[in-house]
């Protein structure tokens, strides 16, 4: 896991060239999203500090992962409008969505480099072949999360820890400076997770803007700058202490946690229905 | 030795042989390596599907201009393109995709038998539809299946690397701002475009076996995409040489032959294969072979 910063080929400086940094790296204003009938988010706002690590949390259907198509640019939202840098998010592939593990299918036919190197194409254009400065920035980007010895294994040899860093190593390789992640650490053990933390306090270092959907409260608490607590609406956004107010958790998990009151502090109850994916039951 | 070489050269002293050696070739090599897309994808009964619903269209195109290719090859395209449009709409509405399929395909199909039940040579026409008639391939039939085969060679070169991220990722596809309907809309087109190169050496009703069976058997022996569809032609052109030979000696109908050869490929890598194949994993767990070799 070394870092070789001083000879980067990942110049994330050269991208940012063209953004004016006056601007907050993420900005939304009013966004909200119907599906048919129902709502997934309601007039939600916020706006991303660059360099933030953020933890957006919820219950499942609390509209995480529609925040997240909207704000890479995959889903266009009801209502609001999404600053990048002050353009809208069509306009940039500096955003990466690292998706979910489940979403893909690992018995394709590739290794560990191909895979990585899917995320240069939106740069190569049609019609390209990667040149050897993509490799060498696959190359990079396969460093940085520890895993250039392994880039020509097959990807459904791989653990689920190395299953994500491929994915985040692809990320970076997209030259990515605002990467939205979904649920990168459910499924993970406890060393998994902690490779993780690892590669996210290297992307701090190089000022890109981590948004991670996740289920874990403890760590959202322990190990992020902010917090995004979400259930259709945007209930709380700050330190862990200004988030986990018993006022905001019963409203964002009313009915599958409990709140209990203890001479030690107030604890709280989950009913267990939490970590199993995202099912978008928009309860 | 000469017996030998004498097996191999005497069929090419017929110039309907050498016509349809060629012909099988093409179709062997394009339909195996749009194939492995194909296989990635899932699509292998919309293919099948496909290939059943240009039916009406090559019938129609048959009807205008007998056996002049280029009306088939016209209303071949715009059945199966129509067909697509179909499938897609019918999903849209909210029913599954399967189902949709499966009405489309059949209903093109008692389409097109209707319309080529119309004309009084209709079970020999129908026979060749349905199953090829790769000996009866005519010069033209020739240059045409060889430009349209190498069209969509190199289409799949020209957008190799955006098909293999729209296979694998969709979301990463979207968020690298790659023109996913178009490049869906174009791998739909492909699909037409190599069904109705392919209809007269194997048929409809055989094609999927050529755009499936070849990938398939590729996907068991490499675990990378290029190599897939280098191995994955090379199967499909040993299939379809083979297969003419067989028919041409043990005198069965050429397409079922060239099917048939492919399948025993699929069946020697499935069994045989060093990685994925069912004897080889039997073989490996042995544990009298473990004992022994302690490897």
């Amino acid at each position: 896991m070394e870092l070789t910063q001083s000879s980067s080929v990942l110049h994330l400086g050269s991208q940012s060239d063209k953004h004016d940094h006056s601007y907050p790296v993420l900005k939304l204003k009013n966004i909200s999203v119907h599906f048919n009938n129902t709502v997934a988010l309601r007039d939600v706002s916020f706006e991303l500090q660059v360099g933030e690590r953020v933890a957006v949390i919820g219950p499942n259907g609390a509209g995480k992962s529609t925040l997240f198509n909207v704000i890479s640019g995959v889903l266009v939202p009801s209502q609001g409008q999404v600053d990048i840098y002050g353009h809208v998010p069509g306009e940039h592939i500096c955003i990466a969505y690292v998706s979910q593990r489940s979403q893909v299918d690992w018995q394709f036919p590739a290794n560990v480099a191909d895979v990585v190197m899917m995320g240069r194409i939106g740069r190569m254009g049609l019609f390209r072949w990667p040149k050897r400065a993509d490799w060498q920035v696959v190359e990079e980007a396969l460093d940085l999360v520890g895993m250039n010895h392994l880039r020509q294994r097959q990807i459904g040899e791989l653990s689920g820890g190395q299953q994500q860093r491929v994915f985040i190593a692809r990320a970076l390789a997209q030259e990515a400076e605002l990467m939205l992640m979904d649920e990168p650490l459910s499924g993970l053990d406890v060393k998994s997770q902690e490779d993780i933390f690892a590669i996210l306090d290297k992307l701090r270092q190089r000022r890109v803007t981590v948004l991670v959907a996740t289920h874990d409260l403890n760590l959202a608490a322990e190990r992020f700058d902010r917090l995004m607590l979400l259930n259709q609406t945007l209930l709380g956004f700050g330190q862990a202490d200004q988030v986990f107010t018993p006022k905001l958790l019963s409203q964002a998990y009313s009915g599958s946690m409990r709140l209990i009151e203890t001479p030690n502090g107030t604890m709280f109850l989950s009913d267990g229905h939490c970590c199993g994916g995202e099912e978008h039951t928009h309860a | 030795m000469p017996d030998l070489l004498a097996w191999l050269t005497d069929p090419l002293g017929y110039t309907f042989m050498l016509r349809g050696l060629a012909a099988a070739l093409i179709v062997g090599v394009v339909c195996a390596v749009l194939g492995t897309y194909i296989v990635l994808r899932g699509m292998a009964f919309f293919g099948d599907a496909i290939a059943h619903a240009i039916l009406p269209g090559v019938a129609i195109g048959y009807l205008v201009g007998g056996t002049n290719p280029l009306p088939l090859l016209a209303g071949g395209l715009v059945a199966g393109i129509l067909s697509a449009l179909g499938i897609g709409a019918i999903t849209r509405s909210g029913i599954k995709e399967d189902t949709a399929i499966g009405v489309i395909f059949a209903s093109m199909f008692a389409l097109g038998i209707a319309l080529i039940s119309t004309v009084r040579s209709y079970t020999v026409d129908l026979t060749h539809f349905l199953f090829g008639n790769v000996l009866g391939v005519s010069n033209s039939d020739l240059w045409l299946s060889g430009g349209f085969g190498a069209l969509v060679i190199i289409t799949i070169a020209a957008f190799y690397k955006e098909f293999m991220v729209i296979s694998f990722d969709p979301i990463l596809a979207k968020t690298l701002r790659l023109p996913i309907n178009f490049l869906n809309n174009l791998l739909l087109l492909l699909i037409a475009v190599t069904i109705v190169l392919s209809l007269q050496t194997v048929g409809v009703a055989l094609m999927a076996a050529m755009l499936v069976t070849p990938a398939a058997a590729a996907s068991l022996l490499t675990r990378r995409l290029p190599m897939m569809m280098v191995l994955s032609a090379i199967i499909g052109a040993i299939s379809a040489i083979a297969g003419l030979y067989l028919s041409f000696y043990v005198n069965i109908a050429s397409g079922p032959a060239i099917v048939l050869v492919c399948t025993s490929f699929f069946l020697l890598a499935f069994l045989f294969s060093p990685r994925q194949g069912l004897l080889m994993k039997r073989w490996k767990l042995n544990p009298y072979r473990l004992g022994q070799t302690q490897s």
